[in-house]
């Protein structure tokens, strides 16, 4: 039986920490006192945590290669319309960004089976997460095809996970802002299926569960916020989200802090052949709720 | 577009604030590394720039000369990093031979022409073209100068994050006050519509200006740069800008070079 070498390898800025590791089969001699990580050896079981340094304390995010496929995609998008002069929010995947302020920034990201993970990132963070993706992409060009793995991720387990990372970097639980979502809420085909969805957006599916899967992806409703924030929202044949108009007046003043900041108020008139029309409810809690609206 | 700063010397920047928490660089921890094999970055104080020849991409289809944007935009990334530290000529002129660039800017009076191809520029005079090759040369030497000062705008970068932060005004805080004051300065006394914008509009460029230096300053800043410059949507330029023949009156310390 071949023999498996565990590679890790981390990588550090003065905000983030990215750690990655995976297995490898049996390892050539040339990389024992290298200086360079054969990290391009990586075959399977690819792992990952993102620790982001905030004051005092520091968020951990975990995920597999597809996770981390889908943050260096986004991020690398985000920071392009960033220095092109036209900041535009992006989400792909399992991950979603988008501009809070001209200097601040709302990382969501999926976090195994039912979470999601929120993190408030400044210009300096976001470099410095940019940095470690940018490299991380250049030492392991094969992390797209590395696959998700068939058994349950470390960061999935409920233990072990100090057993398997030696030293220094935090465990999982209690970290980060959590936003728990009730499963039953979903259709438990539709959230299963929600990463191929948002990943092509023109693959056929409910549009409604659809729309509710990525708004409950990507709203983390503020601390302050009361009541539900109304929006009618046009969607169209793709999928893709074309205009979000506020019906009451909260939604109006709050727009800025919802996934739908960037989108036009009023949709193409006439409306697209195949657009549909959703009623949306942001909530406190980040209850979000959908209901499609019928054609006159 | 996130939401338009506003400012003034005396009124807060940010106008929606949602709680966070600022991050101060307090050098970099040490994660324990398993077998691993860490690779540590330089130390984000390091001033020490290797040379060397980054390869930029292709140039796109049709594209032999720079835009009227690709010109303002970095004669503005030249004058955010002046603003930062100075006088910059001499250190444009030394990155470029660092990084064997003199056949694009070789004296202070190639750069004086590069800089006033600026559309935006007052003294317009001088040659207004600026071919893809000499473009590309700024790119390069824009980005070895941003990883110089890394340190400089990583500070005042996070000074105006803090004073984001807690709702105060930016120009309070010493290294964006100055460095605010340097560039407001200098763009009015260098800029066709500097008499007529106003002081937060400009504020806000130039903090987009550094905001876009620290990403710049990255080992990957060039090719950022480059691709950013591609990527950009044209920008309102007063009319006429790029004809050609206009006279030269610039004045002070970019006034055109006797060498």
């Amino acid at each position: 039986m071949p023999s498996l070498t565990l590679i890790s390898h981390t990588y550090q800025q003065p905000t983030s920490t990215l750690t990655v590791r995976g297995e490898a089969p049996g390892l050539p001699e040339a990389a024992e006192g290298s200086s360079t990580p054969p990290l391009r050896a990586i075959q399977q079981n690819f792992e990952c945590q993102l620790e982001i340094r905030q004051g005092e304390t520091t968020k951990t995010l975990q995920g597999d290669s597809v996770w981390l496929s889908d943050l260096i995609a986004v991020i690398d998008r985000y920071v392009g319309s960033q220095l092109s002069g036209a900041p535009k929010g992006t989400f792909s995947g399992t991950v979603a960004i988008r501009p809070l302020d001209f200097i601040f920034h709302r990382l969501t990201v999926r976090q195994g089976e039912n979470q999601i993970a929120q993190v408030d990132l400044s210009m300096t963070q976001l470099y410095d997460l940019l940095e470690n993706l940018s490299q991380v992409a250049d030492d392991i060009p094969q992390l797209a095809s590395l696959g998700t793995p068939v058994t349950r991720a470390w960061y999935r387990q409920p233990a072990g996970i100090a057993a398997l990372l030696v030293g220094g970097i935090a465990l999982v639980a209690g970290v980060g802002i959590w936003a728990s979502r009730t499963p039953e809420k979903r259709a438990p085909t539709a959230f299963n299926s929600a990463q191929e969805q948002l990943t092509a957006p023109e693959a056929s599916g409910d549009p409604l569960l659809r729309l509710q899967n990525t708004l409950a992806q990507q709203w983390q409703s503020p601390p302050d916020l009361q009541e539900s924030l109304i929006y009618r929202v046009t969607v169209d044949a793709a999928g893709s989200l074309l205009a979000a108009e506020p019906e009451n007046e909260l939604a109006r003043e709050r727009r800025a802090e919802t996934p739908l900041a960037d989108l036009p108020e009023l949709p193409p008139d006439p409306l697209p052949t195949g657009a549909k029309q959703f009623r949306i409810s942001l909530g406190p809690e980040s209850r979000v709720e959908v209901t499609q609206i019928e054609p006159l | 577009m996130p939401s338009a700063c506003r400012m003034s010397s005396s009124k807060p920047l940010a106008r929606v604030r949602i709680k966070r928490r600022r991050d101060p660089v307090a050098g970099l921890p040490q994660t324990g590394d398993h077998r691993v094999l860490s690779k540590q970055k330089a130390p984000i104080d390091s001033v020490t720039v290797e040379p060397k020849q980054t390869q930029l991409d292709p140039r796109p289809a049709g594209l032999t000369t720079a835009t009227g944007t690709i010109k303002a935009q970095l004669d503005l990334l030249l004058l955010g990093l002046e603003s930062l530290s100075g006088e910059i000529s001499e250190a444009v002129l030394a990155a470029a031979k660092a990084l064997n660039l003199e056949k694009q800017i070789g004296d202070r009076v190639a750069l004086w022409r590069l800089r006033n191809a600026n559309p935006l520029r007052r003294s317009s005079g001088g040659r207004k073209e600026v071919d893809i090759e000499e473009a590309r040369a700024l790119v390069l030497v824009i980005a070895h100068l941003a990883a110089q000062q890394q340190a400089r705008i990583r500070s005042t970068l996070e000074q105006l994050e803090a004073a984001v932060e807690q709702e105060l005004s930016p120009f309070r805080q010493p290294l964006v006050g100055d460095y605010l004051d340097e560039f407001i300065s200098h763009y009015r006394s260098r800029m066709v519509d500097g008499d007529v914008r106003d002081e937060n509009s400009l504020a806000e460029l130039a903090l987009r200006i550094l905001i876009e230096l620290m990403f710049y300053s990255s080992p990957r800043g060039a090719q950022r740069l480059w691709k950013a410059l591609l990527n950009r949507p044209e920008m309102d330029l007063p009319a006429g800008s790029d004809e050609e023949g206009e006279v030269a009156h610039s004045s002070g310390s970019d006034a055109l070079p006797s060498s």
